[in-house]
C-alpha cells in the first residue's frame, strides 16, 4: 500500500534557546508527519516542546528562540527560513492555530462576526454579502445558535465554550488544510471540553481538514486522534496510532503516562504519579533523558542514548522496546 | 425614564451627564452665536458704553458699548474652535506618533522618539505656548498663500503641546495590548503587523485617549483665556473670553465688575463641564470604577 504523501512532515527539528552566549537545545530532534485529513496528537508534560514545535511550523517562535536545524515541509514547502511575507502568505490561509485560552484571544472591543470577516478578507476577496452568509455558515458549523444574532455579540458577552467554538469558526474560515489545536479545552469545563471536541471532531470530518492536536490529556487524544506521539524532554520517544499506544505501549514513559489517567473503579488509595521531573534544560544530557524517573531503568539507560526501535507504524526510543 | 437612565449611564453618572449637558449647551451657543446674539458683539457704540446689567444689555456693555453678552456668547466660539481644533490635531498626530513608537519596539527610534517626547512635556504646557507665541509674534502671519491668524496659530501651536501627552498615552497602552493574546492570534492569521496595529490594537487604546481628549478641551480652553489675557494669543477685536477678562481688568478697582465676571464665570463653566464629562467617560471605561461594573459580565 502506498502511504499518501503527508501534508506536513518535520524532520530533526531542533528548536534552541539563546542562554547567556550560548544557544541551547530544548526541541532535540521532533519527527512527525500528519497526512491530509489525519489528525495526530501531541502528548507531553509541560515544558516537553510541544507547543514550541506548534509555534516553530507557523514560524512564530518567542523571542530568544529559533530553530537551529531540521525541515519542516508543509505541502512541499520547506518553512524553516522562509520569508515573513511568504510565511504570512501561508499562515491562517494554509495552516490555521486554536489556543488554549479562548478568553484573551478575541478582540474585546470588535464584535465576533466582525473579527471573522477580518480573517477571511485577510487571505480572500470576497463580497459583503457572501462574507455574511459565510460568517453564518460558519457560527452553525461550530454550533452556535442564532448566528445572525451572535454575530453581533462582543466576546465578553459569550461564554468560555462559545469563545472557544468562536476561535475555531475564525480558524477554519479561511479553509486551511491544517489546523493546529494547542491545548484547546484546558480552560474550560469538564463538561464544555467533550461538547468542543465532539465539536472539532465534527468539523474536521466535514471539512477534511488534518488536525495537529496538542494536549496533556490523553482521555481526549484516545477520543479524536488518528495517531499519536509521545514527547519527553523535547523528543518524540514514542509514535503510533492510538490503538497501539493505548493497547501496547513499547516506551515505559507512554505505560507510566496511562497507569495515571484517573479510573472509576480504580479502587480507593493514592492516584499514581511520576515521581520526579523532567530534566532542566541548562543540564547535559547524558544517556536516557527519562532514566531518573524510569521504574524499569538500567545502568545502560543511564550511561548511553537509547536506540529508535521501529516496526511498520510504531516507533519508540528505548533500549527495551524489542 | 428608562431611556433617560441609560444616556445618563452613557456618561458614566449624573455628574458626567452634567457636563455633557453643559459642553452640550455651550457647543449650541457657539454653533448659533449669530442666532442667539442679541447685539453685534463688535458694535460700538461710546453713549452706551460701561452701562450695568439692564433689560437690554443682560450682562451691561464694556468700555466701547459693546454687548457683553452678545461678546461672550461669540467668545464662547472662539474658545471652542480654539481648544477643539488643538485636540484634533494633538489627537491624529500624538496616537499616530504613539502607534508609530509601538511598531518601531525595541529598537533606537522607538527611544529616541519616546525621549524627545518626555523632553518637551517636562515644561508646563503654559510656559511652552507663552514661549512660543512670543517667538512667533501675534500678528497675523502670511506663509505663501496662507494667512494665519492670531487664533489659528494659537490652536496650531496648542494641537503640537498637545502631542506628548496623547502620544505617550497610546504607546503606554499600545504596549500593554500587543502582549495580549489575540494580537498573538492575529499574527497567526497572516495579518501583517501595521494592520494589527492600526485595525485591532488601536480600538482597545481609545478610550483613555478619549478621557484625556475632553480632559485637554478644557486645559485647551484655560491655555487660550491665559494667553489671551497676556495679549499674546487672540487679538482684539475678536471677543475671546480671555481677551474680555484682560479688557475687564482694568474697570474691576472701579466698580464695573461686569466686564470680567461674565467670561469669567464662561470660563469656569466651561472648565467645569468640561471636566465633569471627562471624569463621567473615566468612570465608564474604567473598569475599576464601580459605576462600570454593569458592563463587566
Amino acid at each position: 500500500m502506498m502511504r499518501p504523501e503527508p501534508l506536513l512532515r518535520i524532520d530533526g527539528l531542533h528548536i534552541a534557546f539563546r542562554a547567556g552566549h550560548q544557544w541551547r537545545d530544548v526541541v532535540r530532534g521532533v519527527d512527525l508527519h500528519v497526512a491530509p485529513g489525519e489528525v495526530v496528537g501531541l502528548v507531553g508534560e509541560s515544558g516537553s516542546g510541544k507547543s514550541l514545535t506548534a509555534l516553530a511550523i507557523l514560524q512564530v517562535l518567542p523571542a530568544g528562540a529559533r530553530v537551529s536545524s531540521g525541515r519542516i515541509v508543509f505541502d512541499g514547502t520547506d518553512l524553516v527560513g522562509l520569508s515573513q511575507k511568504a510565511m504570512n502568505e501561508r499562515r491562517g490561509r494554509d495552516i490555521a492555530m486554536i489556543f488554549q485560552d479562548p478568553l484573551t484571544a478575541l478582540n474585546p472591543v470588535i464584535p465576533i462576526g466582525r473579527q471573522i470577516y477580518d480573517s477571511m478578507r485577510t487571505h480572500q476577496t470576497i463580497s459583503h454579502k457572501a462574507a455574511l452568509a459565510r460568517i453564518q455558515e460558519l457560527l452553525e458549523l461550530v454550533g452556535i445558535r442564532h448566528p445572525r444574532e451572535r454575530m453581533r455579540a462582543y466576546p465578553h458577552e459569550l461564554s468560555g465554550g462559545m469563545r472557544q467554538r468562536v476561535m475555531t469558526a475564525l480558524a477554519i474560515s479561511s479553509n486551511p488544510k491544517l489546523l493546529i489545536a494547542d491545548e484547546p479545552t484546558t480552560a474550560l469545563d469538564v463538561t464544555v471540553q467533550a461538547q468542543v471536541i465532539g465539536m472539532l471532531d465534527r468539523i474536521r470530518r466535514e471539512l477534511g481538514i488534518a488536525v495537529l492536536f496538542i494536549s496533556h490529556n490523553l482521555d481526549l487524544i484516545a477520543e479524536i486522534c488518528d495517531r499519536v506521539s509521545v514527547m519527553y524532554a523535547g523528543k518524540v520517544v514514542e509514535s503510533s496510532t492510538v490503538e497501539t499506544v493505548f493497547e501496547a505501549p513499547r516506551h515505559p514513559y507512554t505505560r507510566q503516562l496511562l497507569r495515571c489517567i484517573p479510573r472509576l473503579h480504580a479502587g480507593t488509595g493514592p492516584m499514581p504519579t511520576i515521581p520526579g521531573l523532567p530534566p532542566r534544560f541548562d543540564t547535559d544530557l547524558v544517556g536516557c533523558p527519562f532514566a531518573p524517573r524510569c521504574d524499569e531503568a538500567r545502568d545502560l539507560c543511564r550511561t548511553s542514548e537509547p536506540p529508535t526501535w521501529r516496526e511498520p507504524g510504531h516507533l519508540a526510543v528505548c533500549w527495551d522496546a524489542t | 425614564m428608562n431611556r433617560l437612565r441609560r444616556i445618563v449611564h452613557t456618561f458614566g453618572g449624573p455628574a458626567g451627564f452634567a457636563g455633557a449637558c453643559i459642553v452640550g449647551l455651550l457647543v449650541f451657543a457657539s454653533i448659533f452665536a449669530p442666532l442667539i446674539a442679541p447685539h453685534d458683539p463688535l458694535a460700538v457704540s461710546i453713549l452706551d458704553k460701561l452701562m450695568e446689567p439692564n433689560a437690554t444689555h443682560w450682562m451691561g456693555t464694556d468700555q466701547s458699548g459693546r454687548d457683553v453678552l452678545s461678546r461672550v456668547i461669540w467668545g464662547s466660539r472662539t474658545s471652542l474652535t480654539v481648544a477643539g481644533f488643538a485636540v484634533v490635531i494633538g489627537v491624529t498626530l500624538g496616537v499616530t506618533i504613539g502607534m508609530f513608537a509601538t511598531y518601531v519596539r525595541g529598537g533606537w527610534l522607538e527611544q529616541a522618539v519616546m525621549r524627545v517626547l518626555e523632553a518637551v512635556s517636562s515644561i508646563p504646557l503654559l510656559i511652552w505656548a507663552i514661549a512660543l507665541v512670543g517667538i512667533f509674534g501675534v500678528r497675523d502671519a502670511q506663509w505663501g498663500p496662507f494667512t494665519a491668524s492670531s487664533e489659528t496659530k494659537l490652536l496650531v501651536l496648542l494641537g503640537l503641546l498637545y502631542i506628548p501627552t496623547l502620544a505617550r498615552l497610546t504607546y503606554i497602552s499600545a504596549l500593554i495590548e500587543v502582549r495580549c493574546n489575540y494580537v498573538a492570534a492575529r499574527r497567526l492569521q497572516g495579518v501583517g503587523e501595521l494592520r494589527i496595529l492600526f485595525s485591532d490594537v488601536l480600538p482597545n487604546c481609545l478610550s483613555p485617549v478619549i478621557v484625556q481628549a475632553t480632559l485637554l478641551l478644557a486645559i485647551g480652553i484655560i491655555v487660550e483665556a491665559a494667553v489671551s489675557f497676556v495679549g499674546l494669543g487672540v487679538q482684539p477685536p475678536t471677543p475671546s473670553w480671555g481677551n474680555m477678562l484682560s479688557s475687564g481688568r482694568n474697570y474691576l478697582l472701579s466698580g464695573e465688575w461686569w466686564l470680567s465676571v461674565f467670561p469669567g464665570a464662561a470660563i469656569s463653566l466651561t472648565v467645569v463641564g468640561f471636566n465633569l464629562l471627562g471624569d463621567g467617560l473615566r468612570d465608564r471605561f474604567d473598569p475599576r470604577h464601580s459605576t462600570s461594573m454593569s458592563y463587566a459580565t
